[in-house]
């Protein structure tokens, strides 16, 4: 059904195109500046700042970041495995507590959320908590990527409260045809919930994917570095060349410049080809989970 | 006396079956909720081992630590009482971390906050689902980029040197390079409008869903009575939404001494301390880089327990307004 | 009912971790001594080390070692940039090491001996060190407490000027010689930022780049405008006061502040990284600047060549000279909580003892990866196929090796250029950074408290002095008010400790 529109709706409907496509231009921009001049020749970097399009294309960059004897790719596969494992881990246990959170019936429920969310609050601080990773063995293991960030409090909160919207009911004659707290969880809350775990799954592959304090903290053995730490010395560090690569022919030659930008690339590519494909499931998972009862 | 010993001996027994009793009725409560628990078991023991177990540092907010000793470096280090808290209070740095920390929630809480409300109206009414898809997903886009990229983006933009936002400013008028990210006339303007950059379409989705909840028939009849646009968004659209925008803001209210580490530390320099230095970076410098320990801890304290306050103020507002609120 | 029930849970909960964590911490524990009793001894050394530290090639120095020792040694390599912040922690934290590096640390050695976490080498020296006695002879002074105790093995560095370099090539196309002055220096600056060098059609030269933000600027031309070197000078009343209050100090900052609004230095140089400057000069962009050693060498390859600049005659500082390293740091100190510190020793004396041992820490394995050329054992060569020089264990222990001649090796900053280069500043001034000279330590004193408020308060008021954000009228307001915050406490102790300790020596000896 076409609707007419009046001629002031029709200029409002131009200019908020306009507008929007603006913002779209915004918001793309500077990623495409980065991904478009990865791909150009160092030299023609400095002589053409405003250029896009490379016209003599280059992969130099991607070369030395892909080569094996730099310990970018290293970090590269580091961070595919936290996030893959970390998520899934994550996902597991934030589920499992929340599950038994959201029970209304269940005694200690209202202390507990307490407990936790204090603890977005208060912490005791580096050297209380260097320590006892140290002590758990954790220094310059992959396992320090995973277990000390199992749960996070916030997004416990959230799937609880997502969680405490499913309806009484479906429980209540599951439990008459004699199913217990776990059978209901796993067959009835999670196949209920994929659209809540799905959002909850992005923020903790996507915090996963982001990370590198742990990283700088924790590991000193550089093959086992996340990305984001690469990145992030990459960036703010005096000394790259020594950063990346243990190999002395390859620190030679490296375009430093161009390889921060084919890095910022291949960090940024991976979670910006996921989350359009999540799209439906986030939109619905936020609302739910954070505000509705 | 006699009675005295008897009522002691009584008391004891009681209390020894308490203890008993006690002891029972929380096998039966265990055993009662035994599925229930052993689900929570594993995050519980989680928050413990990772969360309260090295709570004990927060003990050295009153003592003078020097950096060594393990575990018992921290119980054996003199006392000082309230020291920290006074010095810090009375230093130069109080009123200009909380300052910062103020003014950029300002700005965030006023143009940051009705950003995403502004985006989710218009992309409302965009009739083209395809294009209003696209729109969606681009401006998700950047709540993607962790801050370390992002904060690589806008030094690559903004550099004075080859940069492209100079280079287009000395193409329009021939005024000298401006070196943005160390100038503390731009700093926080970068830090708001980098932080809106990131997250306005993440943060319209919200509203986006709410709109997405009023009747189509009540836009109808405001048509048939010839509403204009700005009279159904105004009438209508805003209306419906004015719970969420109220529970938003409330919520966004307890969390102003928060203030994004990770956008500021990748970002600032000393040139703009003096505009960027908030509770967070400042504990995270003196602390850890200069080795001032008990003291960091001390701000850090201070600045858990307002915030921690606020947002216990905020969240039982927002209750008020018949949701669940944070917990 | 139920709520004494969840306490109980707690309780129950909160016990069986703290048994659970402690239980961890103790058994950790008992392998490692299990370790050292059946074993080798095992040493365990925290250094810094850059990405070429990591690599494989690492075991079989490991394992010679290990055959011509008997002594395990394990070196952690912490990247440059966390070191400081990572030895914090793990110093805290009571980990059960036997040596570190403590050049990048900010605890200076008095610091580590006043928190009682180093230990003094004077007995063990006298048990197990002669080679190193021998070696380091008064050098060890540097790391020598007024009562006569020694707390660390010193590096020995070849001293070396950070020289700064002009580009020889814009020289000749603007007709000048090496300026030999400061008046000449702005000259040729001034040419640089008015001519199209690189015949671009635009006037993108940066006629001059500092190194490492401001820090490189004060290490190798710092001197000339001052005429100290270090984050605190001696004034003639004899008072270790910060650099700040030096006389000439806003006479500089004016200067810099002239260079930056002329354009004349970089733009970016608050923020700038290492490779963004080699990247700068590469693209043949710079006319002049500072770097580790000299640094010229980075462009050889691309055609474009520095020369180090002449000392100025006009200097404000009054000093025909550059900044130097100085010639010998505290490096290597053993760790309180050593097992063995004696098997620490005996090994750092295994490595005196000839100069090929130390040749294999840096360079690999004797016939294998390097050689001598003759029988005379004055220079060395490597073997073709290995192309490394750093290798984990490099660093840990650096002795005198002015009378062999190393080979020269691609990665060095000190490369192929370094002989031309040596050769033009043979005879110019080096004034040594005073901070390793005067290791001062406010633990247990006055200024332990005071914090480090004034240094970044300062710091951003230079920076904004420079950029023209802050007029150079404040600038004395400035420093009153750092002197207030921290300057004042922090000149009193230090000049104390002067007097008590360091009053012997003095870093301005070699210019007088």
């Amino acid at each position: 059904m076409k609707v007419k529109l009046s001629k002031g709706e029709r200029v409002f409907e131009t200019f908020n195109i306009i507008l929007l496509v603006f913002l779209c231009l915004i918001m793309i921009y500077p990623i495409t500046f980065v991904i478009g001049r990865s791909f150009m020749e160092e030299t023609y970097l400095s002589m053409h700042p405003l250029a896009i399009i490379p016209q003599k294309f280059s992969l130099e960059g991607y070369a030395f970041v892909f080569n094996k004897d730099s310990y970018i790719l290293n970090s590269y596969v580091v961070t595919i495995g936290r996030t893959i494992i970390g998520t899934l881990a994550s996902l597991f246990f934030t589920a499992m507590l929340a599950y038994t959170l959201s029970k209304k019936n269940y005694p200690g429920r209202s202390v507990m959320t307490l407990i936790i969310v204090f603890t977005m609050w208060f912490s005791g601080g580096l050297i209380p908590y260097f320590l006892l990773i140290r002590s758990l063995g954790l220094i310059n293991k992959f396992a320090v990527y995973i277990i000390p960030n199992l749960i996070s409090a916030w997004n416990l909160i959230l799937l609880r409260n997502f969680f405490m919207s499913i309806p009484i009911e479906l429980e209540e004659s599951a439990k008459i045809d004699g199913a217990n707290d776990l059978g209901i969880f796993f067959k009835i809350y999670l196949p209920l919930s994929s659209a809540a775990l799905a959002t909850i799954g992005l923020f903790y592959a996507v915090d996963n994917w982001n990370a590198w304090f742990d990283s700088l903290m924790f590991v000193n053995n550089r093959k086992l570095w996340t990305l984001q730490l690469m990145l992030q010395q990459i960036i703010s560090s005096t000394n790259v060349n020594s950063l990346v690569s243990p190999s002395a022919v390859l620190q030679q030659q490296i375009p430093m410049e161009i390889v921060k930008y084919a890095c910022i690339v291949v960090a940024t590519v991976p979670i910006l080809c996921v989350y359009p494909f999540l799209q439906k499931y986030f939109v619905k998972g936020i609302m739910v989970g954070s505000l509705k009862g | 006396m006699n009675n005295s010993v008897g009522s002691t001996m009584r008391n004891k027994i009681i209390i020894e079956k308490k203890k008993k009793n006690n002891t029972m009725k929380f096998i039966a409560w265990f055993y009662k909720y035994r599925y229930l628990n052993l689900l929570a078991l594993p995050g519980i023991v989680y928050f413990f081992i990772f969360k309260y177990l090295p709570m004990y540092g927060i003990i050295i907010a009153f003592k003078d630590y020097q950096g060594v000793g393990g575990v018992t470096g921290f119980f054996s280090a003199p006392n000082v009482g309230l020291l920290h808290f006074r010095n810090f209070f009375s230093s130069y740095y109080f009123w200009r971390l909380l300052w910062n920390t103020l003014i950029l929630s300002f700005y965030k809480l006023t143009i940051g906050f009705v950003c995403p409300i502004i985006l989710a109206l218009l992309i409302n009414e965009l009739r083209n689902v395809a294009f209003k898809r696209m729109v969606q997903t681009i401006t998700y886009m950047p709540y993607f980029l962790s801050w370390v990229v992002t904060a690589g983006l806008i030094m690559v933009l903004l550099s004075p040197s080859g940069g492209p936002v100079n280079t287009l400013l000395g193409l329009i008028s021939h005024i000298k390079p401006i070196y943005f990210i160390t100038d503390s006339h731009y700093f926080r303007s970068i830090l708001v409008s980098s932080d809106i950059w990131k997250n306005v379409g993440w943060g319209s989705i919200i509203y986006l869903a709410a709109i997405a909840g009023v009747s189509v028939e009540l836009y109808e009849a405001a048509t048939m009575d010839g509403a204009t646009k700005m009279q159904k968004i105004w009438y209508i659209t805003l209306p419906a939404i004015k719970e969420i925008v109220a529970i938003m803001f409330i919520l966004a209210i307890g969390q102003i001494l928060n203030q994004n580490f990770d956008q500021i530390f990748n970002l600032y320099s000393p040139a703009v301390y003096s505009v960027s230095d908030v509770f967070d970076t400042y504990v995270y410098r003196a602390g850890i880089t200069n080795g001032q320990f008990s003291y960091t801890t001390a701000v850090g304290l201070f600045k858990s327990v307002i915030a921690l306050i606020l947002v216990i103020v905020s969240n039982s507002v927002a209750k008020k307004f018949d949701t669940e609120g944070l917990w | 009912m139920v709520k004494w029930g969840k306490k109980s849970l707690i309780g129950f909960m909160v016990c069986s971790l703290f048994l659970l964590s402690f239980s961890g911490c103790g058994k950790k524990a008992i392998t490692t001594s299990e370790k050292a009793s059946k074993g080798p001894v095992v040493l365990k050394f925290y250094f810094n080390g850059a990405a070429n530290t990591q690599k494989p090639e690492n075991e079989k120095v490991h394992k010679y070692i290990l055959d011509k020792t008997g002594y395990d040694v394990q070196v952690e390599n912490i990247p440059d940039n966390n070191y400081d912040q990572k030895m914090k922690l793990t110093l805290a934290s009571q980990d059960v090491f036997d040596g570190m590096g403590t050049i990048p640390l900010t605890y200076s050695w008095v610091d580590l001996k006043n928190k009682k976490l180093i230990l003094p080498l004077n007995d063990l020296l006298d048990k197990y060190g002669q080679n190193l006695k021998k070696e380091y002879g008064k050098n060890l002074s540097v790391t020598t407490d007024s009562d006569g105790k020694i707390w660390g093995l010193p590096r020995v560095m070849q001293e070396t000027m950070f020289l700064p370099g002009i580009r020889e090539d814009w020289l000749q196309k603007l007709n000048m010689k090496m300026p030999t002055s400061l008046k000449e220096f702005e000259i040729y600056l001034d040419a640089v930022s008015k001519t199209d060098l690189n015949g671009n059609g635009k006037h993108d030269e940066i006629p001059y780049c500092p190194w490492w933000t401001l820090w490189g600027f004060r290490l190798s031309m710092g001197p000339a405008f001052l005429g100290v070197n270090g984050v605190n000078y001696l004034t003639p009343d004899n008072k270790i006061m910060p650099i700040y209050m030096h006389p000439l100090y806003k006479s500089m900052l004016e200067t810099l502040n002239k260079w930056y609004d002329k354009g004349w230095m970089y733009k970016e140089f608050a923020t700038q990284s290492d490779d963004k400057k080699t990247e700068l000069m590469k693209a043949g962009l710079i006319g002049s600047m500072n770097q580790w050693w000299f640094g010229g060498d980075a462009t050889l390859k691309q055609g474009i060549k520095y020369s180090p600049m002449s000392p100025w005659t006009d200097a404000p500082g009054g000093i025909k000279g550059w900044g130097s390293n100085p010639s010998y740091d505290p490096n290597f100190a053993i760790s309180s909580t050593s097992k063995h510190p004696e098997d620490v020793m005996k090994f750092a004396n295994w490595v005196a003892s000839d100069p090929a041992n130390q040749l294999t820490l840096r360079y690999g394995i004797e016939g294998t990866d390097w050689k001598y050329t003759d029988s005379s054992k004055k220079s060395i060569e490597m073997i073709d196929g290995y192309t490394d020089r750093y290798l984990a264990f490099y660093n840990i222990f650096n002795f005198n090796f002015d009378d062999i001649s190393l080979p020269i090796h691609p990665v060095d900053a000190i490369s192929t250029d370094i002989a031309r280069v040596k050769n033009i500043s043979k005879d110019w001034t080096g004034l040594p950074d005073t901070q390793h000279l005067w290791p001062f330590s406010f633990t247990g004193t006055a200024a332990e408290n005071v914090g480090t408020d004034g240094d970044t308060m300062i710091n951003e008021a230079i920076l904004k002095t420079i950029y023209g954000q802050q007029s150079i009228n404040q600038w004395d307001a400035t420093v009153k008010q750092y002197m207030s915050i921290q300057g004042t406490v922090v000149s009193q102790v230090q000049t104390e400790q002067w007097k008590k300790s360091f009053s012997n020596i003095n870093p301005y000896a070699s210019i007088h």
